[in-house]
C-alpha cells in the first residue's frame, strides 16, 4: 500500500501550529488539488479534491474523520470515497519555544473498478503531495 | 501430482519476466521454448553467413523503457549478467539537402541543434516533449496495469481538457506533427521513431505512439552489453538459478484442457507436461484460439472473435551486415558521433506514408525508410576488433503482391535497403563484408510469430488498451481457468520493456493469493 511521511520544522510555536492543523478549512487549503471543506462536526468533513492526472482530471468526494485528537501533540484522521481510502496521522513536538516539528504519515488504498490504475496514480503522487502539503503549511504559517 | 505449478509458452522477455516473478513467489515454474535459444524478439546471435564473431541484434535493438521499470532491479538480472550501456546521441537524422541534426538524451542540447535551422521547431520540440511527460502521469500507471475498459477510464475525465486529451489521442501521428511543428526536418524523424510500432503516420487513433520520443529522452535508449538478446540470458539465468525449468527445442502444440481448466500443455514430439495452478502463453491470442485450444475447449464465438483479431500485411524486413568501417555521414559535417546514434532514414513524413502504403499494398518499399544502428560502435564486443556490424531495418509486406515470394526478391530488397543507406554515408555499400537478409517471412519462421510480426498483433486503436487483444481477454486472464496471456499481444504492447509480462504474473499472483511485492518503480 504506498505510504509517505513528511517531517518539517515549522517556525511557529506548538499551539499555534496545533489550532492551524486543527482546522480542517485551514488545512485543506494547504492539501494540492483541494476544492472546498465542509465542516459537518468537530470529527466530521467532506472534502472535494480534484486529482490531476497528467493531462486529465478526477474530482474525489471524501468523507473524512477525525479518530483521534490528542492536542497540541497527536491527531489521527481517516478518509473515505468511492475510489480511495486514507489513513494519516499527525504528530507535533515543540523543538523550541517557536519551533515545532510536525510528522506527517499517510496511507493510501485506492479501491472500486479503477483500482489497479488508481492505485499506480496514488503510489506516484503521494510523496509529492505530502511535500507541497508541508511547503503550503509552513507558508501560510509563517507569513 | 503435475509437476509444476506454472507452465509459461514462450521463452521470450515477456514469458521470461513473468517465469521469474513466479519462481520468486513460491512456484515450481516450467519454461517451453520452441527454439534453441531463448529471447524470442531479444535474441543476439552469431548469424550472419561467413563472418563468425559479428553479433546479430535479430529483432530489438535499443530497450527504451526497460531500464527504468522494476523488472531489472526486481529479478536481479545485473547479477546474472545485465549491464546497459548508454547511447547518446540517441539518434541522427540527415536529410538530402545537407541538413542534418542529432537527437540527444538531453532536451535542451536538442533543441540547440534544431534551432540551427528552425527556431520555431525548437521551442515546439521542447513543449512537444513536455505535452508528453506530463500524459506519462496517466499513461505510465496505464501501462503497468490491466487496463480498464474505456468505459471505466471515462470516469477519469472530466472537463474541457479530458475533451482536449481524447482528441489528441484520436489524431494520427501526422495530424498531431503538423499541429506541433513547421519543418520536416523534425516532423520525420518523430514520425519515423512513432512509426516503430508498426502504424503508418497517417492512422488514425495512434499519436500516443509519438509519445516514444518522450520516453527517449526520459529513460534514454539503452543497449545490453553483449546485445539485446543479454536480456533474455540473463533472465534465463536466473529462473533457472531460482530453480526454474527451461525447456529448448519445445514446441507447444496443445493447451491440455480438463473439465473447463488448463492443465498443461503437449508439445509437437508429444510429450506433455501438467500445471497444477497455471499456463501462460506469450504467444498471441490468435494462435492461442485457434492453434492451441481444442475448439472443443472454447467457446465457438470467443474462437471466431480470436481468428479475427486484426494483424496487417506490414511486417519488417532486416539486413544485419559485417562491415569493414563504419558508414561515413561525411558531407554532413557531424563528426564522430554518427557512430553512436542510431540513423534514421526518412526525409519525410510523406516518404514514411508511402513506404508504409507500398507495404500496405505488397510491394516492398520503393524508397526505403531505413532504421539503422552500428551497436558495435558503444559495444565492442559485438565485432571483431576493428569491425563493425550494421542494423537495418524497414517496414515490408509479408505477403507479396502478384504472387511473387520473397525468395525470389530478397537479395535484391536487401541491396535496395543499403542503398538507401548508401545515399546518405556512400562508403557503406563498399564496406560490407557479408550480410544476413531476414524476410518477414524467415521472420515468421525464426520466432513463430504471424507474419513475422514483432509485435504479435496490430497495435491501432481498436487493438489497445481495453481492446488488446481483445475486450474480453484485455486483462491478461482467458474463460478458461488457469490459462493467461501475456506478451506483445496484450496490454501495453510491443517493445522491449517486460511490462506485459510483469502485468501478467501480477494478475496470476493475484488470483493464487499469493504475496504482491512492492517493487514499483521511481
Amino acid at each position: 500500500m504506498p505510504k509517505a511521511e513528511k517531517v518539517f520544522v515549522v517556525a511557529r510555536p506548538i499551539d499555534t501550529v496545533w489550532e492551524f492543523l486543527s482546522d480542517m478549512v485551514k488545512v485543506g487549503s494547504c492539501l494540492p488539488g483541494c476544492e472546498k471543506v465542509n465542516v459537518l462536526s468537530d470529527t466530521e468533513s467532506e472534502w472535494t479534491v480534484k486529482v490531476k492526472v497528467g493531462p486529465v482530471s478526477k474530482t474525489i468526494l471524501a468523507k473524512a474523520h477525525t479518530t483521534e485528537s490528542t492536542p497540541p501533540s497527536r491527531a489521527a484522521f481517516v478518509a473515505d470515497a468511492p475510489e480511495l481510502h486514507m489513513e494519516g496521522t499527525l504528530d507535533l513536538r515543540s523543538v523550541s519555544s517557536d519551533q515545532t516539528e510536525v510528522v506527517y504519515k499517510s496511507t493510501a488504498k485506492a479501491k472500486g473498478p479503477l483500482e489497479k490504475l488508481l492505485e499506480q496514480v496514488v503510489a506516484s503522487r503521494l510523496n509529492g503531495d505530502a511535500e507541497a502539503f508541508a511547503n503550503n503549511v509552513r507558508v501560510k504559517l509563517e507569513s | 501430482m503435475p509437476d509444476y505449478d506454472v507452465i509459461v509458452i514462450g521463452a521470450g522477455h515477456n514469458g521470461l519476466t513473468c517465469a521469474g516473478y513466479l519462481i520468486k513467489a513460491g512456484l515450481r515454474v516450467l519454461v517451453l521454448e520452441r527454439r534453441n535459444i531463448v529471447g524470442g524478439g531479444a535474441t543476439t546471435e552469431e548469424s550472419i553467413p561467413g563472418a563468425p564473431g559479428f553479433k546479430v541484434n535479430t529483432c530489438s535493438v535499443d530497450h527504451f523503457l526497460s531500464e527504468k521499470i522494476p523488472v531489472i532491479q526486481y529479478l536481479e538480472l545485473p547479477r546474472f549478467g545485465l549491464q546497459y550501456l548508454k547511447v547518446d546521441p540517441m539518434f541522427f537524422c540527415p536529410f538530402p539537402d545537407g541538413t542534418n541534426f542529432f537527437i540527444y538524451k538531453d532536451i535542451d542540447r536538442t533543441c540547440k541543434e534544431i534551432a540551427k535551422f528552425s527556431p520555431h521547431d525548437a521551442e515546439a520540440y521542447r513543449g512537444f516533449v513536455e505535452y508528453w511527460r506530463n500524459a506519462a502521469y496517466l499513461l505510465d500507471p496505464l501501462r503497468f496495469s490491466p487496463p480498464p475498459s474505456f468505459n471505466l477510464l471515462s470516469g477519469l475525465m472530466e472537463g474541457e481538457e479530458a475533451d482536449e486529451f481524447m482528441r489528441v489521442l484520436l489524431l494520427s501521428p501526422e495530424q498531431l506533427l503538423d499541429e506541433w511543428f513547421e519543418t520536416e526536418y523534425v516532423k520525420a524523424p518523430i514520425a519515423w521513431i512513432a512509426g516503430q510500432l508498426g502504424t503508418p503516420p497517417s492512422q488514425i487513433g495512434t499519436s500516443v505512439t509519438t509519445s516514444l520520443v518522450e520516453i527517449c529522452h526520459r529513460s534514454g535508449v539503452n543497449r545490453p552489453k553483449g546485445g539485446s538478446g543479454m536480456l533474455t540470458q540473463s533472465m534465463a539465468a536466473m529462473v533457472e538459478h531460482y530453480g526454474g525449468t527451461i525447456i529448448k527445442d519445445a514446441e507447444v502444440s496443445r493447451i491440455l484442457v480438463e473439465d473447463g481448466a488448463a492443465v498443461g500443455v503437449r508439445l509437437s514430439d508429444g510429450r506433455e507436461f501438467h500445471a497444477g495452478k497455471a499456463v501462460i502463453s506469450s504467444l498471441d491470442a490468435k494462435r492461442v484460439f485457434t492453434r492451441l485450444v481444442d475448439p472443443k475447449d472454447i467457446d465457438e464465438k470467443l474462437r471466431r472473435r480470436a481468428g479475427n483479431i486484426h494483424i496487417s500485411n506490414i511486417s519488417f524486413m532486416k539486413v544485419d551486415c559485417a562491415l569493414s568501417e563504419l558508414p561515413d555521414f561525411e558531407r554532413y559535417n557531424a563528426g564522430r558521433d554518427t557512430g553512436i546514434a542510431s540513423h534514421i532514414i526518412c526525409p519525410s513524413v510523406k516518404y514514411l506514408e508511402t513506404a508504409f502504403a507500398d507495404a500496405k499494398e505488397g510491394l516492398p518499399p520503393r524508397k526505403p525508410a531505413i532504421w539503422s544502428v552500428c551497436a558495435s560502435t558503444v559495444d565492442p564486443s559485438l565485432a571483431p576488433t576493428g569491425m563493425h556490424t550494421l542494423y537495418l531495418f524497414q517496414f515490408a509486406p509479408y505477403e507479396l503482391a502478384d504472387g511473387r515470394n520473397w525468395e525470389d526478391l530478397r537479395e535484391e530488397v536487401a541491396d535496395s535497403m543499403i542503398d538507401a543507406l548508401a545515399e546518405y554515408a556512400p562508403n557503406v555499400k563498399k564496406s560490407v563484408v557479408a550480410r544476413r537478409v531476414c524476410t518477414p517471412v524467415d521472420e515468421e519462421n525464426r520466432t513463430g510469430n504471424i507474419k513475422g510480426q514483432a509485435y504479435h498483433i496490430d497495435s491501432t486503436l481498436n487493438q489497445m488498451f481495453g481492446f488488446r487483444p481483445l475486450p474480453e481477454l484485455s486483462g491478461y486472464k482467458t474463460p478458461i481457468q488457469g490459462l493467461y496471456l501475456t506478451g506483445a499481444g496484450t496490454h501495453p504492447g510491443g517493445g522491449i520493456t517486460c511490462i506485459p509480462g510483469h502485468n501478467t504474473a501480477k494478475v496470476v499472483m493475484e488470483d493464487l493469493g499469493l504475496q504482491q511485492d512492492g517493487d514499483r518503480d521511481e
